[in-house]
């Protein structure tokens, strides 16, 4: 549904990202993960078409990125940036509103009923009335959450929904982190494309269907996560020692701390 | 839900009490001046049958001295509180004001330029004045925006530094074309550095109505835009945004806003700092209702500081961008304060 060909992207010279090929079907949660410098957040503002890429394709839904209007692309997908820069005193029910401005208009009670749901369950409804400015940095990102999941609330007869997070799980705590990500399961299962940028493999093994791990702008392997994600591979890229356990069937990763060399 | 019912009942409560004051202080600034209106005659002089029979010394004052001041008031006031509000939205940035930032002394010192150095011989003076304007404040604009820019986004203080420069560099410019200038010119230059509604006549008000009622429009339109611009670029544009579109057609409508005001008024200050603060304090950011709200408060008020700066010292009169900097001023003071803890704004 969204496939990336060949992407490559250079600054100054040097490049961030070269020959990426990615591929996300409807349905599915593909986590892009790698040590920080990999490219990870370069890769997402491609795919979204925030940066256009200096050689390489994307295509959404079998047409070119570029073929669709930026309103076009907002009703079917909405994207979260790492960075929030929100100075302004907007309440919570405000900014989660904004997420509805390129949707068809629904009735005003329909529209209010689907503000209340995406702040349900983006556990914010108590700060509904709250300043924006003077929530904390995990308080904010559930807003913001609220916010692209209200976007895409609904199909549209357009063309498949996506949802693209740039480390949804930055300031979150562990519980949250994991609520997170069971929201972006969620939509998923209603047939959205979601793309991750995650940093922790075991979110990762726990809730993507397909990974890219990127190291220094190139992929280092794609597929299963549990079958990519190997100790070998994990501890070759990250530098550190990492192990490779498992409860049950599933696998979990451990950094092996005894074994980490001196700073 | 109720949330959004009590902002829309406050916003409209605001909106009736701002119309209320607007009718309210109009009819006063026709009454008050050095030429005194009885109260009771001023339905008669502005042609409705009461059967009162007001003097002509009383016509004349308020049918062709304090109507078209009085009506350019509003049209200025209105035009520089939305030009204020459009331009903090724009750059995402609650200090940014036209004044401060040096659009107003660029549209001004192009102005003097103009006027001074004659070269509004090949023009008639009204279509050359309010280009001349026009191009001085988009240059202005163009340099601040392009200076204060670091990581796609203004910073406050190489905002207001920009600001301080260009202001500088354009209260020069001016200074020096007033050293040069003969006695009329001079008179003008006087207005553009310090502000004044007393050179309003039908002729300036039929060139200003178009020129500011397209920005007076167009720029509320915009309000949804500008809304999810206060997000950010990127969260504006995967809000289905045309973001650089946007960006240029505000500038070129703020700028408009300010340079046909300069051009008629010279530089009115701190009333587009003033006006969207007070107007966020009653509404919250939502453009929606700031940039209306934003030109409501500013032609009320403005009317207001007008009818101060020509009555408070009568018969003399006050030029009323220091009456407006007066109360600016030490308001901008606050403000640095309030925001000077708050590093997510810098």
């Amino acid at each position: 549904m969204l496939t990336a060909r060949d992407l490559s992207y250079v600054v100054d010279g040097r490049a961030l990202l070269r020959g990426i090929s990615v591929d996300i079907g409807p349905g599915t949660v593909h986590a892009v993960l790698g040590p920080n410098g990999a490219g990870k957040t370069t890769l997402l503002r491609l795919l979204s078409g925030e940066l256009p890429p200096h050689s390489g394709t994307i295509t959404y839904a079998g047409r070119p990125l570029q073929a669709w209007s930026p309103q076009q692309l907002a009703r079917l997908r909405a994207v979260l940036p790492q960075r929030e820069q929100l100075g302004f005193a907007f309440t919570v029910e405000e900014v989660v509103a904004l997420g509805r401005l390129p949707c068809p208009r629904h009735r005003i009670e329909r529209e209010t009923e689907i503000i209340a749901e995406a702040m349900k369950i983006s556990g914010i409804s108590h700060l509904r009335t709250r300043r924006y400015p003077t929530l904390s940095g995990g308080e904010r990102a559930r807003v913001h959450l609220a916010r692209v999941l209200a976007q895409i609330w609904e199909p549209v007869e357009l063309g498949p929904r996506a949802l693209m997070l740039d480390e949804p799980t930055a300031n979150l705590d562990l519980a949250y982190q994991h609520h997170c990500l069971r929201l972006a399961r969620r939509f998923a299962a209603q047939g959205v494309a979601v793309l991750l940028v995650l940093h922790d493999p075991n979110l990762v093994l726990a809730y993507a269907d397909t990974a890219t791990l990127l190291c220094c702008g190139e992929v280092i392997a794609q597929g299963a996560p549990a079958e990519i994600l190997t100790a070998a591979r994990l501890t070759q890229v990250y530098g550190v020692p990492i192990d490779v356990m498992h409860d049950g069937a599933r696998p979990w990763i451990r950094v092996a701390v005894d074994r980490i060399g001196p700073p | 839900m109720s949330r959004g019912l009590i902002a829309r009942g406050r916003v409209r409560l605001a909106a009736a009490v701002l119309a209320a004051l607007l009718i309210a202080c109009t009819l006063a600034a026709l009454v008050i001046g050095p030429v005194a209106i009885a109260p009771e005659h001023l339905p008669a002089i502005l042609g409705l049958p009461t059967g009162a029979d007001p003097s002509d010394v009383e016509r004349l004052a308020v049918l062709q001295i304090r109507l078209p001041r009085v009506c350019l008031a509003l049209l200025v006031g209105a035009a520089l509180g939305l030009a204020g509000a459009a331009m903090q939205g724009l750059m995402r940035n609650p200090l940014a004001d036209p004044g401060l930032i040096g659009v107003s002394a660029g549209a001004a010192f192009a102005a003097a330029v103009l006027m001074v150095l004659g070269v509004d011989r090949l023009l008639p003076t009204a279509v050359a004045l309010p280009a001349a304007s026009f191009i001085g404040g988009a240059a202005a604009a163009a340099a601040v925006l392009r200076l204060s820019l670091v990581d796609g986004r203004t910073r406050i203080a190489t905002m207001l530094l920009a600001g301080l420069a260009l202001n500088a560099i354009a209260g020069a410019g001016i200074g020096f074309l007033a050293y040069l200038a003969d006695d009329f010119a001079l008179r003008t230059v006087t207005l553009w550095m310090f502000g004044s509604l007393g050179h309003a006549g039908f002729g300036e008000l039929a060139l200003a109505l178009p020129l500011l009622l397209l920005p007076l429009m167009a720029l509320p339109a915009q309000a949804r835009a500008l809304n999810a611009l206060l997000l950010g670029e990127a969260e504006a544009l995967h809000l289905g945004i045309d973001v650089e579109v946007l960006k240029r057609r505000v500038s070129v409508l703020i700028v408009l806003a300010v340079a046909v005001s300069v051009a008629l008024a010279g530089i009115i200050g701190f009333i587009g700092l003033i006006v969207p603060h007070l107007v966020r304090l009653w509404t919250g950011p939502d453009h929606r209702y700031v940039l209306p709200g934003s030109a409501l408060l500013g032609a009320l008020l403005l009317l207001v500081a007008d009818t101060a700066a020509r009555t408070l010292f009568m018969p003399a009169e006050l030029p009323i961008g220091i009456l407006t900097a007066l109360i600016g001023g030490p308001f901008f003071l606050a403000l640095l304060l309030r925001y000077r803890d708050r590093p997510e704004l810098a």
